[in-house]
């Protein structure tokens, strides 16, 4: 670990290097302004329309039953735990520790095994990369349901049914396509002159990696594992298929809220909040280097 | 040891140089640990892949071929194409098809219109306001879809809901043929915008400020450089949103179809999706499903194809 640690500083130089990027767009942008106000309000507006469920749902999750279904609303209440503490005391953890070994060990798979596939498909160009390209990208085509069945029996077979494990490497499969299709990206990112100069400097293939790629695309990597945890975390349909009591993730255990507790909108609402909370964590660290990592040539 | 640093080293130089080597000059051995590296990165992901993507997918084929209730123990008839023709015969599968349709129609204003008007009038917010704004639009995804499900029901109750006081309507929207497949279209996407505006403003990005600065000097106005410019390259983004979503927005809409309406009223919002799942999970018809299974992945493979052929041709590359 220890060579990653001290390559990072070294990492952040080359970024700063990047950093005009930042201030020659902001003396072009200023000619950019908006002029009309009312085209920036009508921005600020509809953001705040798209956010106002979320804000909603969080409000409601300190408020007590009683207030949370008032009609007019309720806007100003003494905030509670209470509805926290019943979720807690309903089992909560067994459900959000599978959704955290599920994502967590997914999203490391995926980074280890897409880092070396994009490798290949970038720097150490094979002939036919592009076939290889599509041929993980056609496994995302496949629609998850047209596979669940023999999944499901596989899994019935071997006893793996409702088993955290065989829920990760589903969610690795599905993550993996994606993830090196984004690793790929940011490889292709990556000078030739500088992998060039480090061969010339006689960097074996390991001080390669380590010193020059790996802090190069080191933004890129954070915001495809922020992104595959994301959808590990929220994901429902193989949860739901695949997993039963001892599996389940918090997306199940949530949907077994609105069913039997569909009038308790407090309760759901805390429930929501805490089941989306890891993600705004992980999303809110990581917000950084997901904007610069995906502008590092994703989806170019 | 002398010979093998030299296997090691001297090969790789000069096969850099020279673009080949002559094959009568290095053994087989030399020769694929020239050529293996790289294959050997891919493997690993490839099998994975190949076990549990197109390995299932042949198993469906099979399963498609037979008639089986998913019970173990109970022996499965091979009953060759009669599930295809069954399935074809079923009227539900034409609606559903043409719900899916309107599903992604239906979510494309959200996937591509919304996050390109967002992505670039926020380019032109600086600063902290920029990342707040991008916070915002952003949060929603990072709600799982089935807490969202749980929001939206509050929201859309017929009752005490916001969205009938705020529209001043009196409307049962989850409960409505009508307007059932709107709500979950509507929710659908305003969970996957804020992913889609982070794409484009990733596109945005990586577009090279000088053209649009070149354009400028020769007098282009700013609705000019968005048409002309900042569009076009942004295209091969465009591309890839509208195939996202082809491909994957029925699958998006399956947690909230699942949580709020379970394909009703009256199978109004059953697309494709969903009633391939009640098929194999409710009504445990395996040979339907799979059936069902194998035909939308063969029609979404003809449709990825020609949209990436079309996407080919109209885009626009930054070389």
């Amino acid at each position: 670990m220890s060579p990653t640690t001290t390559t990072a500083p070294e990492a952040a130089v080359p970024e700063r290097g990047q950093a005009d990027v930042r201030t020659v767009p902001h003396r072009r942008r200023r000619r950019f302004r908006p002029r009309h106000p009312g085209v920036a309000f009508a921005a600020w507006a509809a953001a705040a329309v798209f956010f106002s469920p979320v804000l909603w749902m969080f409000l409601t999750g300190f408020k007590q039953e009683s207030q949370a279904s008032t009609d007019p609303p309720t806007f100003f209440f003494v905030p509670t735990l209470d509805q926290y503490r019943a979720i807690l005391g309903r089992d909560f953890t067994p459900y959000f520790l599978n959704s955290v070994s599920a994502s967590v060990f997914s999203t490391i798979l995926v980074i280890i095994l897409a880092t070396p596939a994009a490798y290949a498909l970038s720097i150490a160009k094979i002939p036919r990369w592009r076939d290889s390209l599509f041929f993980f990208i056609s496994t995302r085509m496949m629609p998850a349901v047209a596979i669940i069945l023999p999944l499901y029996i596989i899994a019935k077979n071997v006893g793996v049914l409702d088993n955290v494990t065989m829920l990760a490497l589903v969610y690795t499969v599905m993550n993996l396509p994606i993830a090196v299709w984004m690793i790929r990206s940011f490889l292709v990112e990556v000078p030739k002159e500088v992998l060039e100069a480090a061969r010339i400097d006689g960097a074996t293939f390991g001080v390669e990696i380590r010193r020059v790629i790996l802090p190069m695309i080191a933004p890129g990597l954070a915001a495809t594992a922020l992104i595959c945890f994301i959808f590990a975390w929220n994901e429902f349909f193989f949860a739901v298929s695949l997993t039963a009591t001892q599996a389940a993730t918090v997306p199940v255990f949530l949907v077994g809220f609105i069913t039997s507790e569909g009038l308790f909108w407090a309760r759901l609402s805390a429930a929501s909040t805490m089941a989306a909370l890891p993600v705004i964590i992980a999303g809110w660290v990581a917000q950084k280097w997901l904007v610069r990592g995906l502008s590092l040539g994703a989806v170019k | 040891m002398v010979s093998g640093t030299f296997v090691e080293v001297a090969p790789p130089l000069r096969a850099r140089e020279a673009g080949v080597v002559p094959a009568s000059r290095e053994s087989w051995w030399t020769r694929a640990r020239r050529i293996a590296p790289p294959y050997l990165y891919l493997t690993p992901a490839v099998v994975l892949l190949v076990v549990w993507t197109y390995q299932p997918l042949a198993q469906t084929f099979v399963l498609s071929l037979h008639s089986w209730n998913l019970v173990p123990g109970t022996p499965m008839e091979e009953v060759g194409i009669a599930n295809y023709e069954r399935l074809l015969g079923t009227p539900e599968l034409g609606r559903s098809v043409w719900r899916t349709v309107v599903v992604i129609l239906g979510m494309l204003p959200f996937t591509v219109v919304i996050p390109v008007l967002v992505a670039l009038l926020t380019r032109r917010v600086r600063g902290r306001a920029q990342g707040v704004y991008r916070a915002l639009v952003f949060a929603p995804m990072l709600v799982a879809p089935v807490a969202g499900a749980a929001v939206w029901q509050w929201l859309l109750d017929p009752s005490a809901g916001a969205v009938n006081r705020v529209l001043g309507t009196d409307v049962n929207w989850l409960n409505t043929t009508g307007t059932a497949q709107l709500s979950i279209i509507v929710i659908t996407g305003w969970h996957v915008a804020g992913f889609a505006v982070l794409v484009v403003t990733a596109g945005l990005t990586g577009i090279n400020p000088d053209y649009a600065a070149a354009a400028q000097v020769d007098g282009a106005s700013r609705s000019q450089v968005t048409r002309w410019i900042t569009l076009p390259l942004l295209s091969p983004t465009l591309a890839f949103l509208v195939l996202m979503t082809v491909l994957l927005s029925a699958q998006w809409t399956f947690p909230l179809i699942d949580t709020l309406t379970q394909g009703g009223p009256v199978g109004s919002t059953t697309n494709i999706y969903y009633l391939l799942w009640e098929y194999g999970f409710r009504h445990h018809d395996a040979g339907l499903a799979a059936a069902a299974g194998v035909l939308f992945f063969a029609g979404f493979i003809v449709v990825a194809a020609l949209l990436t052929r079309l996407a080919e041709r109209l885009s626009h590359h930054d070389d």
